[in-house]
């Protein structure tokens, strides 16, 4: 718990620092498909009230990978995606939680300090390839869930939001 | 009985209190896996099954009522896909999830999985072909989606049926496993009331028995006391009329005429100091256990000490063929200061022990004097015998009471004393001894070193035939018998008495008569001692004679409050008659009235003395006053004392 909450840190801590002149300015406007809006007490925009992210913004924000299994998915596999810590910095998030909600419109919130510290990771391609919806994409926020057995309880896995498609800061 | 009743309430309790933990224990280890099950059920990562069935029913009939939407042109074939996407990952969920793993083994929904898969792949296969239109999609949709609902519906209703079955399982386990947990404590609580109510009866139990014993030994000790008590009072008691046993058969050793008679009077004597001697030994023993034992410290010479000694023993030795000698060569010059008198007692006690086991052997006594730093110094003697011996496994009792009376002779007090007198002086006393080898008794106690003591002149009045003649002494006794000792001793001493029957009586004759001296009893009717000085005094002033206080208590601290009241000496009874005469002289040596008409006298006492008279003291009788001075010396009859016996007491009085 400690190690992986370190790793955490570190993460947390370089991606601040690559990022740090983006999340000081304006974010750049989305020119593909729009897969990501974050609103609510956000203070970088692109769009009135609302970040909007193409796939291209998101990986801008950083690439990390993660590899895991999950309770709904069958063997290990490869997450790729942005740090949900990244994420928010980019959008200079000030709430203390955040609403995340689905295509079918399921939503579920997230506590963001201690999400942060569990390394949520907002994935948008899995073994390589960008998710379907069929694949429970086009994102999912996924936890490392075979590093710790308190991400494998109701609480976690309520959070694990697939088919993610906007994220609301509260 | 009631011993007997705590016992088996031990053996109660033992299995009560074992029948206790075992539940508790029990118990314990049933509270632990109650929370460990309760545990795991939380981490362990579940759906809710029964959400996920709703979710794909949600799910199929958001697609279908999407279909109906795309059919009536209210959305386009894009979201019509999402909607139908997300019911398709739904499915698949279902199917991969490892969390769903149960929900796949109940009867009925693996095989609508199954056919869901199967209709998903159909209708991918039939939609990858074309480009469709949002009404077609929807067509190809509704085509088959719909036969679902009804299975779904049911295989919903049967997992909500199944969970709640299972919820109510789960529910009574735990009640049952509660109620076991309950059962339990209550075993547990009922078990300590009577583990408690048993605790609490056996100390009641043990309380009682407690201040039973404790009422015992008071009554044991209050028995003791009261028997010590008897036997210090009749020591006493029998102190006075052996007194007077012994005066008398002295007297008439004085004036017999048969040798025969004059030797069962020895004898006799010698037994009458025995017995005085036994009665003096419960008296200190009495002193000891009340801790009345006083001590009393002087200067003296150990080397005349034990000459003393060996000279008291004499006779005794010599009735046993026993020689003593004595090596006090190493004793040097010095004057060392101690308790005199139990110093003696302690010599003559272990002398005596060993010329009484000792038949025709030698008894060594040797001393000597270990200076430790400054004047201080440890006094060592050792007393050895060529006797019987101890056997080796008696040695360590041999200082305990009463002894000696197990191995037949005495009363077995005297070591005890002896040890006693030694430890309160600070010293330590052993023996060592082999069976049939003899025995040696060794003391040291410590000592301060003084200059020489100058060893007063026994010969002072030794064979004086009247070392008192002259001398006006007003006695004050009331005991008729004991009058008569003193007037006996007083008389062949040559000197002039009176007698005074009680306090008032000695207060009106000293105040009447001329006196160089009175003895003075203390215990006396009317008035005592002490009140008779007192008045003589208020009434005399400065003319009133010196006094010597009579008395039967021989504590130290008696002496001590006597001679605080203006008493200038204390002999104690019974009355050695050379110490009497000796205290009598050396009062009168100090008394400036009494030299002065000495002077006056312009002779000696003794010149001045009347003639003998006749009547009391003929030439057998001054042969057996001879007789007696030696028997005084020896304290036992010393008809034929020999002088070789005693080694080195050549230079002593005799």
């Amino acid at each position: 718990m400690i190690g992986f909450s370190r790793l955490a840190f570190c993460a947390f801590a370089f991606l601040v620092a690559i990022i740090g002149a983006a999340a000081a300015g304006e974010l750049p406007a989305p020119t593909g498909k729009v897969v990501l809006k974050v609103g609510g007490a956000i203070s970088n925009t692109n769009a009135p009230g609302e970040a909007l992210f193409d796939i291209e913004g998101l990986e801008a924000l950083g690439i990390v990978g993660m590899r895991t299994s999950t309770p709904w998915t069958k063997g290990v596999h490869l997450f790729e995606g942005v740090r949900l810590s990244a994420l928010l910095k980019a959008v200079g998030a000030q709430g203390e939680a955040l609403r995340g909600i689905a295509l079918n419109d399921y939503s579920a919130q997230l506590p963001i300090a201690d999400s942060v510290a569990s390394a949520a990771l907002v994935a948008y391609r899995l073994d390589g390839k960008r998710m379907s919806i069929r694949d429970k994409g086009p994102l999912w926020i996924v936890f490392p869930y075979d590093t710790d057995s308190r991400l494998v309880t109701d609480e976690f896995l309520n959070r694990s939001i697939w088919q993610l498609k906007e994220i609301v800061v509260e | 009985m009631p011993y007997r009743s705590s016992r088996m309430g031990v053996t109660r309790l033992s299995a009560l209190a074992i029948v206790v933990l075992a539940v508790a224990v029990a118990a314990a280890v049933l509270a632990v896996s109650i929370y460990l099950q309760l545990e795991r059920d939380l981490s362990k990562p579940r759906e809710n099954l029964q959400w996920a069935v709703y979710q794909l029913q949600a799910e199929h009939l958001r697609v279908m009522l999407s279909a109906h939407m795309g059919i009536e042109g209210e959305i386009d074939v894009e979201e019509l896909d999402q909607a139908y996407q997300i019911f398709a990952s739904r499915v698949v969920i279902l199917v991969e999830g490892g969390v769903f793993a149960p929900l796949r083994a109940l009867p009925g929904y693996s095989a609508l999985l199954d056919d869901f898969t199967a209709a998903i792949s159909e209708i991918d296969a039939s939609l990858s072909s074309t480009e469709p239109t949002a009404s077609a999609y929807a067509d190809r949709l509704l085509e088959t989606l719909p036969s679902f609902s009804d299975r779904l519906q049911s295989v919903a209703m049967g997992i909500v049926a199944d969970s709640s079955a299972e919820q109510t399982a789960r529910q009574v386990e735990m009640l049952e496993t509660m109620a076991w947990l309950v059962g339990t404590l209550v075993l547990i609580v009922g078990a300590s009331l009577m583990l408690g109510g048993v605790t609490v009866k056996q100390l009641a139990a043990l309380e009682a028995s407690r201040r039973h014993l404790a009422a015992a030994l008071d009554r044991a000790e209050e028995s003791s006391r009261a028997k010590g008590r008897f036997l210090a009072g009749m020591s006493h008691e029998m102190r006075t009329p052996l007194n007077a046993v012994i005066g008398l058969l002295r007297e008439i050793g004085y004036r017999t005429r048969a040798d025969s008679i004059r030797e069962l009077v020895s004898t006799a004597d010698a037994s009458a100091q025995m017995l005085s001697g036994l009665i003096d030994d419960v008296i200190d023993t009495t002193r000891i256990e009340t801790g009345k034992f006083q001590l009393t410290e002087e200067r003296f010479d150990p080397r005349t000490l034990i000459e003393e000694v060996a000279r008291v023993l004499a006779s005794a030795a010599s009735d046993r063929r026993d020689r003593i000698v004595l090596e006090t060569g190493e004793l040097g010059s010095l004057g060392v200061v101690s308790d005199r008198t139990r110093l003696k007692q302690v010599l003559i006690n272990l002398v005596g022990k060993a010329i009484k086991f000792t038949h025709g052997g030698t008894i060594t006594i040797s001393a000597r004097i270990e200076q430790t730093g400054g004047a201080r110094g440890r006094l060592m003697v050792a007393v050895a015998d060529t006797g019987i011996g101890i056997d080796r496994d008696k040695v360590d009792s041999i200082f305990k009471r009463f002894f000696q009376a197990e191995i037949g002779g005495g009363l077995g007090l005297g070591l005890t004393i002896s040890q006693d007198i030694v430890e309160r002086l600070g010293g330590r006393i052993s023996v060592e001894s082999e069976l049939g080898d003899g025995s040696t008794f060794t003391f040291e106690i410590p000592v301060d070193l003084v200059e020489a003591v100058p060893v007063p002149t026994p010969a002072m009045f030794g064979f004086e035939e009247r070392p008192l003649a002259g001398v006006r002494v007003l006695v004050a006794e009331d005991n008729s018998t004991n009058r008569l000792v003193i007037e006996f001793m007083l008389r062949r001493a040559g000197a002039d008495f009176a007698f005074a029957h009680d306090g008032g009586d000695a207060v009106a004759r000293a105040i009447d008569g001329e006196f160089d001296i009175v003895l003075m009893d203390i215990n006396m009717p009317v008035l005592d001692g002490l009140g008779a000085r007192d008045e003589i005094e208020r009434r005399m002033g400065d003319a009133m004679p010196p006094m010597i206080a009579l008395t039967a208590d021989a504590l130290s601290e008696d002496v001590e409050r006597f001679l605080a009241a203006g008493m200038r000496a204390c002999v104690t009874k019974p009355i050695d008659e050379r110490e009497l005469i000796q205290r009598m002289r050396q009062v009168l040596g100090e008394t400036p009235s009494f030299l002065s008409r000495l002077g006056a006298a312009s002779d000696a006492p003794s010149a001045e003395a009347p003639p003998v008279d006749e009547g009391i003291l003929n030439d057998a009788q001054r042969g057996a006053l001879l007789d007696l001075v030696a028997d005084l010396d020896a304290q036992a009859p010393g008809d034929d004392f020999d002088e070789s016996r005693v080694q080195r007491v050549s230079g002593s009085a005799r």
